[in-house]
C-alpha cells in the first residue's frame, strides 16, 4: 500500500514490482508540476497535456529501465523534456499560448495576465536548453546538480545555460519586472 | 532557492477533469505486461551472432577458412566483439556515464582494427562493387533490429550513431572473411564507406520512426 510519505524512489521500486497504487501516487504527486513545467517549456497547454501523457506512458512502458539507486524526479523530467522535444520536432510548429494555457500552467504565478503572457512569450524565444535550465532553476527551484542529472549535461554547462537564459529574460521583461540575481 | 515572482511554484494538483482524462488514458497501458529492456539487447546479440555464423558458412565457398590468415580471423572476431559491445551498450538503460566508456572503447578498438587492416598492404586499388553491396546488405538486419529496439528509448543522435556503427561493424567483420583485397583504396571505398553510410541511414531512419517510450 503506497503511503503519502513514501519517497518517489520507494514508490517507483514498488511500481516496478507491480504495485499499481504506487504508480497512482507518483502520478498524483508529479502530474501537476510536470504539466506546469511542460506548459512553460512548450508554450502550449495542448502540447503540454500531450507531453504529460507521453511522459507517464513512457514511465509505465519503461519502468523496467529505471535503475535501482537512481532518482525519480530527474528521470521523470528527462522523459518529459524528451517527449516535448520530439513532439515539437514532429509537429514543427509552435502553437501560440492561449489564455487557457497560461492559466493552466501558471496559475500559481503572481502578477497580472499580461505579465504572465510576456513571461511565457519571452521563454519561448529562448533556445530550448536555456529555456529548460531557466524553468527548472528559476521557476521550479531545482539545484544545478539536479538539472544536470535530468538533462544529462555537466553542472557548469547547466549554469551557463541558466545564466544566459536569465539574461535574455531580464532584458525582455526589464520594463515590467526586476529580476533577482 | 525560492522562485521569485513573476515566477511561482507549480500547483500541487491538476484540475480534476484533466487529471481524470490523463488517468483514463493510462489505464490500458497499465494493464499490459512490462517488456524487459534486455530482450532488445538479447535480440541484437542473437541476430549479430547468427549473421556472423551464416556469413562464415556462406563465404567458406569462395574463400577457404584455412586460406585466411590467423590475423584476418582475429581481426574479424575482434570487430564482432566491438560490434556486440557497442550494440549492447547502446541498448542498455545505463546512464551515459556508464555506457560511454564501453561505447568509446568499442569505437576506438574498431577504428584501430580497421586502421591495421588498411595499413597491411599498399597495393594497387581494387575496384569491387560487390563488397560495397554485400556490406550494406549484411548490415540491413542488425540495423533494423537496432532501430526497432531504439524506439523504446528517447531519440538521441549518439544512441542512433552507436547502433548504426555496431550494425555496420558486424558486416565489416563478416566481409573481412570474404574479401581477399587488402589495399587501402579498396578498404576505404568499399568497406569503410558502407559503414559510414549505415551509420547515417540508421540516424535518419530512427528520426522518422515513432517512439514508444521517451526514457533517457
Amino acid at each position: 500500500m503506497a503511503e503519502d510519505s513514501d519517497s518517489d524512489e520507494a514508490l517507483m521500486m514498488r511500481f516496478r514490482g507491480g504495485d499499481r497504487q504506487a504508480f497512482d501516487q507518483l502520478f498524483r504527486r508529479h502530474a501537476a508540476p510536470l504539466t506546469s513545467f511542460l506548459t512553460r517549456l512548450t508554450g502550449s497547454a495542448a502540447a503540454a497535456e500531450d507531453a504529460v501523457q507521453l511522459t507517464f506512458l513512457s514511465v509505465i512502458r519503461s519502468r523496467d529501465q529505471f535503475l535501482s539507486g537512481s532518482r525519480v524526479k530527474p528521470w521523470l523530467y528527462a522523459i518529459a523534456s524528451n517527449a516535448a522535444r520530439d513532439r515539437h520536432r514532429r509537429t514543427r510548429r509552435e502553437t501560440p499560448a492561449s489564455d487557457d494555457a497560461v492559466e493552466a500552467g501558471l496559475d500559481a504565478v503572481h502578477g497580472d495576465a499580461g505579465l504572465r503572457r510576456r513571461l511565457l512569450e519571452a521563454l519561448q524565444r529562448l533556445p530550448e536548453p536555456q529555456r529548460e535550465a531557466v524553468i527548472l532553476h528559476r521557476l521550479e527551484g531545482w539545484s544545478f546538480a539536479e538539472i544536470a542529472e535530468a538533462v544529462g549535461a555537466s553542472e557548469t554547462a547547466v549554469k551557463v545555460r541558466a545564466f544566459r537564459g536569465t539574461q535574455v529574460l531580464r532584458e525582455a521583461l526589464k520594463d515590467v519586472w526586476e529580476f533577482e540575481s | 532557492m525560492s522562485a521569485p515572482a513573476p515566477f511561482g511554484r507549480s500547483p500541487a494538483r491538476l484540475p480534476p477533469q484533466l487529471e481524470a482524462r490523463l488517468s483514463s488514458s493510462l489505464e490500458a497501458e497499465l494493464a499490459r505486461p512490462v517488456r524487459p529492456w534486455w530482450r532488445d539487447a538479447v535480440a541484437f546479440v542473437g541476430v549479430t551472432l547468427a549473421l556472423f555464423v551464416v556469413g562464415c558458412f556462406l563465404f567458406q565457398r569462395s574463400v577457404s577458412p584455412l586460406a585466411l590468415g590467423a590475423g584476418v580471423w582475429s581481426q574479424s572476431l575482434a570487430l564482432l566483439a566491438a560490434s556486440l559491445v557497442a550494440g549492447v551498450a547502446g541498448l542498455a538503460p545505463w546512464p551515459q556515464r556508464t555506457s560511454r566508456p564501453l561505447v568509446l572503447g568499442a569505437l576506438v578498438a574498431g577504428t584501430v582494427l580497421v586502421t591495421q587492416v588498411v595499413s597491411m598492404e599498399l597495393a594497387p586499388f581494387t575496384p569491387k562493387l560487390g563488397c560495397f553491396v554485400w556490406e550494406l546488405v549484411a548490415s540491413l538486419v542488425p540495423a533494423g533490429v537496432a532501430i526497432v529496439a531504439a524506439r523504446h528509448y528517447a531519440p538521441r543522435l549518439s544512441r542512433a550513431m552507436v547502433l548504426g556503427w555496431a550494425a555496420g561493424t558486424l558486416s565489416l567483420a563478416v566481409m573481412q572473411l570474404k574479401c581477399p583485397h587488402r589495399d587501402v583504396g579498396h578498404l576505404l571505398l568499399f568497406h569503410v564507406l558502407p559503414l559510414v553510410l549505415v551509420v547515417a541511414a540508421t540516424v535518419l531512419v530512427r528520426r522518422r520512426v515513432a517512439t514508444t517510450s521517451y526514457a533517457p
